[in-house]
């Protein structure tokens, strides 16, 4: 379907719509009914729609809508509404008031009339021939009278920035601001703003940019990057650059035009269609799907397949965060670390598990009660604990409990560490021969009897709606060159559920991978490591406890985002 | 008196008429939406079809098709409609009411599969989208009222419902193929 199709089925939607709630024209329903005739083949989506509508007026008392009430009034139905949508009342083309809808009344008594009365001449056949005149005069009339007339409205919303820069303030797009057709050109410097067209579409501009809004459902790129998301309500939202026009087709889509007009498409879900040209129709559109990229040379107007690029377009920002993100995952160290997780790495170098505050790291054993500790200064880490079974060991702030808890001899040698020199102690942290705690290669340092919760929901709240995470890292004693023996557990919980162990690792420097699909129902996620459950001082070289030598790694722990 | 008392048909009959007329009348009402320039002008014209079945039910016969009847009756009264409003037919030509009401009246002989259809095709929509249908259908505010309270643009508001709408039309008609159903 080309962006025509799209356009006309969009267009002939709106038709029905104002013809049903009574608030169309005649000049809009001769409109109307100039395009069915000539395009019969509408004729069908035109009572599809006319039938879903009366399907949904039929249905509209039984909608079941989750979470919180929709019927309701006054503030608390201001509210309701207002929490739909953040657009302002702007530049209000005139309307008709529609008229009042009364609803289709269902019978449930009949009694017959006391007469019929006399038939009625039905005169319709005999206007049939007058009314086809007529209205075919009226169309040839009303498209030499009336050429469409584009009018200047809002068309889309400035929903966030981060760090944008404006090369003309009087053109500028703050947040808040809505935004017309025909305005002309924006100039964004640099930073990135993210746009809602009221159609649903969404666009992210990330700067140094040109850019124009078009319509409700197109824009206009001169350079610079473009990141759309497009749901399917909005399908046949239009990307035009200099050299290409780009029609989605219900997907997600980065859109780059470099000075000289070179325009690239990269698909990260869904389909859309690249064509060579501007509404030029001697260059055939070709689709393109999630995974691959399309580049149109300006010069000769060839279109040639390049690698996609997963990182090259800001795809989501969160300004209270100061955030911009690219497709990365999240470094789990970065955000113990008070960093963002993606470009800042934190300043935090420890914490300590028996105040939750950050400390420089400590390598002394320490014996203390398992308790949860909250950490307040960082948004992501909830808590902090030295595992211990012998008592209920909870593992969130909500209380959840790990019951599967081992008993440990409730001592941690080290602070928890997130910003790991090269060695410990001047001891290198080595897993399967690879060095970590260095840039590239992070480490979460986690001695046992250590343990760390992060909270999945305020992670959540930074990236796009509905994100499908998954937690990553490798896992092993460290090969330090001590010749004690190691004996440690991991766990990975998942408010405080098991979803990942591996018991009694007495062998240093082994490394295990670990993949966990998160549910949008998980809450918080444990990393935890205990002693393995030998004895204190007995059996040991030196005379050691339980906890000695179990220098347990985290090796590059991420979120993953799909 | 005593005369129309026997011409009054019994009770068998009325709740037979009843039983069948409930069973279609969405089918009828949805035939007259597609033929009349709005919703209020189709419910004018359901109340009268209504009437003239009932008027002319001893003329069905039992066991036929009451919908399509129903339907015959309802276009008999919209072409009524039309010729009393002239108006519309200086917009409207017969030839495209003919065109629509052969597509609408087979199409609306499917109603309670379409019906089913939506169910699944609402269950798909996100909570916002949802939202807007519930509070268009169900509240009963116009999209100019909704877009009063929303604070947005009317314009954008019709754009956004009208997205909305061909995209449930398109669900339904993928899922009726599916079901196929797909050639009405």
């Amino acid at each position: 379907m080309n962006n025509n199709n799209y356009q006309n089925q969009s267009v002939l939607s709106e038709w029905v719509l104002r013809k049903l709630d009574g608030s169309m024209t005649d000049q809009q329903r001769a409109e109307l009914y100039q395009y069915l005739e000539a395009h019969p083949e509408a004729i069908e989506s035109y009572v599809d729609l006319t039938l879903l509508y009366s399907c949904l007026s039929e249905k509209g008392s039984q909608l079941k809508v989750p979470a919180e009430p929709l019927i309701v009034s006054g503030e608390a139905y201001s509210e309701a509404l207002n929490a739909l949508a953040e657009y302002e009342l702007q530049a209000l083309p005139q309307e008709v008031e529609p008229a009042a809808k009364p609803k289709p009344e269902i019978i449930t008594s009949i009694s017959k009339p006391v007469s019929s009365g006399p038939g009625r001449v039905n005169k319709f056949s005999l206007f049939t021939a007058v009314a086809s005149l007529a209205a075919l005069l009226l169309m040839i009339a009303y498209v030499t009278l009336f050429p469409v007339k584009k009018t200047r409205e809002a068309v889309a919303q400035v929903t966030d920035s981060v760090g944008v820069k404006w090369a003309n303030p009087a053109m500028s797009a703050d947040v808040g601001n809505h935004l017309n057709n025909f305005d002309g050109p924006r100039h964004l410097l640099k930073g990135c703003v993210k746009i809602e067209f009221y159609t649903g579409a969404e666009v992210i501009i990330e700067g140094p940019a040109e850019f124009e809004l078009k319509s409700f459902e197109s824009m206009y790129l001169s350079y610079g990057r473009v990141y759309a998301t497009v749901p399917t309500e909005a399908s046949g939202f239009t990307v035009n650059t200099p050299c290409s026009s780009i029609v989605d087709i219900g997907t997600e889509f980065g859109v780059k035009v470099d000075f000289d007009g070179t325009s690239d498409l990269h698909m990260f879900k869904g389909r859309a269609s690249m064509a060579a040209g501007i509404n030029d129709e001697t260059h055939p559109a070709r689709e393109v799907v999630k995974g691959q990229a399309l580049r149109v040379d300006p010069s000769t107007e060839q279109m040639q397949a390049i690698q996609v690029s997963r990182k090259m377009f800001a795809r989501h920002i969160a300004s209270d965060h100061g955030m911009v993100w690219r497709g990365e995952a999240f470094d789990l160290i970065s955000l113990a670390a008070g960093g963002d997780g993606i470009s800042k790495p934190g300043f935090a170098t420890s914490i300590d598990p028996r105040t939750g505050l950050q400390v420089q790291r400590l390598h002394d054993d320490r014996n203390v009660p398992n308790t949860y500790v909250p950490v307040p200064w960082n948004k992501f880490v909830d808590g902090v604990f030295v595992p211990n079974g012998n008592q209920t060991q909870v593992v969130t702030s909500q209380g959840h409990a790990f019951a599967e808890c081992p008993v440990t001899n409730g001592v941690f040698c080290s602070d928890l560490t997130m910003n790991m020199s090269a060695t410990i102690d001047d001891v290198p942290m080595v897993l399967d021969g690879v060095r970590y705690g260095r840039p590239g290669k992070p480490g979460l340092f986690i001695h046992a009897n250590l343990g760390i919760t992060y909270d999945l929901e305020r992670i959540r709240a930074v990236l796009p709606a509905d994100s499908e995470l998954i937690f990553r890292s490798k896992i092993g004693v460290s090969e330090e060159e001590t010749p004690r023996d190691c004996n440690a557990d991991f766990w990975v919980l998942v408010d405080g559920q098991i979803q990942y162990q591996k018991r009694n690792i007495t062998t240093k420097g082994l490394c295990d991978q670990i993949e966990i699909r998160l549910r949008k129902s998980d809450r918080f996620l444990t990393l935890m490591t205990s002693d393995g459950g030998d004895p204190d001082i007995v059996g040991y070289k030196d005379g050691g406890r339980a906890t000695d030598s179990d220098w347990c790694i985290f090796a590059e722990p991420v979120i993953d985002i799909e | 008196m005593d005369n129309m008392d026997v011409a009054k048909p019994g009770k068998a009959q009325n709740e037979e008429f009843l039983r069948l007329f409930l069973a279609n009348q969405r089918a009828i009402y949805a035939y007259i939406l597609s033929m009349v320039p709005s919703a209020a002008d189709a419910d004018d014209i359901m109340q009268d079809t209504a009437t003239m079945m009932w008027d002319k039910f001893d003329d069905f016969k039992l066991g036929t098709n009451f919908g399509a009847w129903g339907v015959t009756i309802a276009r008999y009264k919209i072409m009524e409609y039309h010729s009393k409003k002239k108006r519309n037919l200086d917009l409207v030509s017969g030839e495209l009411l003919e065109q629509i009401s052969q597509v609408a009246s087979q199409k609306v002989m499917r109603m309670d599969d379409r019906l089913k259809a939506l169910d699944q095709c609402l269950s798909k929509l996100n909570e916002k989208n949802r939202k807007l249908i519930h509070i268009r259908y169900h509240q009963g505010l116009t999209i100019k009222k909704i877009a009063e309270q929303l604070k947005r643009p009317a314009a954008g508001m019709y754009k956004v419902m009208s997205r909305l709408h061909e995209s449930l039309s398109r669900c339904i008609a993928l899922t009726l193929s599916a079901w196929g159903q797909g050639n009405e």
